[in-house]
């Protein structure tokens, strides 16, 4: 009889139940937009940035990290393949040999990450093809090279024309060769715009003189909380392999401490958004309990315990709250995806500041449901906790003034 | 008989403080079981006031007021609530019934309050609504009774608990000449046949003229008291 009077007095007054669902329900909204926008702008940072350099996790040769040199690289590894190919959590792997080169061009010279690649599992790892703006994408055999689009504007070269690289090879080799531009790659990293090249693994092995030899593997995962415990399960497998597996974190830290203290200034955006939401909700709450003090005082006149009158707001207010919750969740859904679908790009001053910290300037907002989850949980602790107010005000009641309210 | 209310210097002062208003003022009033009194007299005379007293729904200035030889007005606020359900039931001017339960469910919740199971609940929702002539409509909502349907409800809610007494005040207040009667005679009858004690404050003269014995009130003080 008691839920069934708190489910039936939530429909009572139509008006402000729609308005305290309402509450919750934009609060919830609110809340999800903020986490996963911010988040979203996070794990684009850091797959822009990953996904051009080293991957969420890589796999090099020991020592390799403090000292990168052409020498110290390691042989192609049936057993590592195996290894990579088995793991679920790794979406997709590919090869790297490294080095930096000059490349230049008539009176241009500027030095260059020169990365040999296997086409088809680099754009995989990349979408490396998806960044061309003009020419077409390597294949395996080509004998010929991708340029990012700031060095080729830098070294004035465009499609077809002929880039020289000149580099120190494996052992101490002298490494050089001319190579015409098969395509012009455009990054959303500024600096990694100006410096980049890419050549088929194979022609790059002739041209370092490598033999079967990569620097290292770049590894992207489904889920990038999952890199630390993939990682773990990597070096386990590898034991005795001299290789050296590294995280993101560990590789490029700066990305991460700035992660890291954005995070820190989003916990307190989201303290002051929940601050906001709280009142909003708590108005409601107030303007409930003052409308209906004549009939709780009527209640209590006839013999209902003020716990048992507490319970049955309280359950309303969480019934409330549960809708609100959830349609928040449900409405909040598809305006995350159009601007899934859809991202915001960032102009004027914010584009900018966006490429000063290297990322491409625009907002994608991170659909990962769990943000869904714990956004709504956080708003429905939030209304559920505000709700108990009403345990203290009914307590407060005095019947007669309250009839006469 | 036996005495089920008894008042002794029982009085109300509003604003203590700034502007003190004598609401009920010495007041010794003693009522037996069985009585059918009706608490008259001009607006603010204390009727109400009186009425609230007697039902611990507030505490009195100085004074006390007995329930069956308790005095209640010693008594904690949670001890008072679970003493009204019990004891006493009310009938207010405008009905008070839960607009989202119907009159079943109105009559049926104060037993739940009391624990009563499920077959006792019914079986006593039964006889209640057959007493006020509203078996027909057990399961509408109060919106769709009409007034007098209301307040009949609202006596069968307050028979509910079987209780030592009954409070009204002024019951008829919003009543036409027909539903008036009506009620008066489901009182009447209540009284007649269970026994049933009730007290109600009113201005209706058909209701004075129903009463076996009336009090008056004036400025807060009984002025009369006489038994027809």
């Amino acid at each position: 009889m008691y839920f069934k009077l708190a489910w039936r007095n939530m429909w009572r007054s139509r008006r402000r139940t729609l308005i305290t669902i309402s509450s919750i329900f934009f609060a919830v909204i609110f809340a999800i937009l903020m986490r996963v926008m911010v988040i979203g702008v996070f794990d684009k940072m850091i797959s822009d940035t990953v996904s051009m350099s080293c991957g969420y996790i890589q796999i090099h040769h020991t020592g390799y990290w403090d000292n990168k040199s052409i020498d110290s690289t390691f042989e192609e590894n049936p057993k590592l393949t195996t290894i990579l190919n088995n793991e679920k959590d790794i979406s997709a792997w590919a090869p790297h040999l490294e080095s930096f080169s000059l490349a230049s061009s008539g009176e241009q010279t500027r030095g260059v990450l020169l990365t040999g690649i296997n086409p088809t599992k680099e754009n995989e790892v990349s979408n490396l093809s998806k960044k061309l703006i003009a020419g077409t994408y390597l294949a395996d055999g080509d004998k010929s090279i991708l340029l990012a689009e700031g060095l080729a504007h830098y070294l004035k070269l465009k499609l077809s024309d002929t880039v020289i690289l000149i580099g120190q090879g494996y052992e101490g080799n002298m490494a050089a060769g001319k190579y015409p531009i098969k395509g012009i790659v455009r990054l959303g990293v500024p600096e990694m715009n100006k410096g980049m090249a890419w050549l088929p693994l194979a022609c790059c092995r002739d041209f370092l003189s490598t033999g079967k030899r990569y620097t290292s593997i770049a590894i992207m995962v489904n889920n990038r909380n999952e890199a630390g415990p993939l990682k773990d399960r990597i070096v386990k497998q590898t034991t005795g392999m001299c290789y050296d597996v590294m995280t993101w974190e560990e590789m490029i830290p700066e990305i991460n401490q700035f992660f890291q203290l954005k995070m820190g200034q989003n916990v307190i955006m989201s303290g002051i958004l929940y601050l906001v939401i709280a009142f909003g909700i708590f108005g409601t709450i107030l303007m409930m309990l003052n409308e209906r003090m004549h009939e709780f005082g009527i209640l209590i006149a006839i013999g209902m315990r003020k716990g048992i009158l507490a319970t049955i707001v309280v359950m309303e207010m969480v019934m409330m709250s549960i809708v609100g919750t959830l349609f928040g969740i449900i409405g909040a859904f598809p305006i995350v995806l159009y601007f899934r679908l859809h991202p915001i790009h960032l102009g004027g001053d914010y584009a900018k500041v966006s490429e000063q910290f290297n990322f491409e300037p625009i907002i994608q907002p991170n659909i990962d449901f769990s943000n869904f989850i714990i956004q709504g949980y956080v708003v429905l602790v939030i209304a559920i906790v505000l709700s108990l107010y009403a345990i203290f005000k009914i307590h407060k009641i005095k019947a007669i003034a309250a009839i006469n309210s | 008989m036996n005495n089920i209310i008894e008042t002794h210097n029982l009085s109300k002062i509003y604003n203590p403080d700034t502007v003190p208003v004598n609401a009920v003022n010495g007041v010794d009033l003693h009522i037996e079981e069985g009585e059918f009194t009706a608490l008259v007299g001009p607006s603010g005379s204390g009727k109400t006031t009186l009425l609230n007293l007697i039902g611990g729904l507030d505490y009195p200035t100085t004074g006390d007021v007995k329930i069956d030889g308790v005095d209640i007005t010693k008594m904690s606020e949670n001890k008072l609530i679970d003493f009204r359900l019990h004891n006493i039931g009310f009938v207010f001017q405008a009905y008070n019934l839960i607009p989202v339960l119907t009159a079943a469910e109105n009559i049926e919740f104060v037993m739940m309050m009391l624990k009563k199971t499920k077959q006792e609940r019914d079986l006593r929702v039964r006889e209640l609504l057959a007493e006020v002539g509203l078996t027909d409509k057990s399961k509408n909502r109060p919106t769709e009774l009409s007034g007098g349907q209301q307040q009949r409800v609202a006596v069968a809610r307050a028979l509910a608990s079987k209780p030592r007494f009954i409070l009204a005040d002024e019951p008829t207040a919003n009543l036409d000449s027909k539903s008036t009667a009506n009620l008066l005679d489901i009182m009447a009858k209540l009284n007649i046949e269970d026994k049933m004690t009730f007290i109600f404050s009113t201005h209706d003269q058909r209701v004075i003229d129903k009463a076996r014995r009336i009090v008056t009130l004036v400025d807060g003080k009984i002025v009369s008291d006489t038994k027809q």
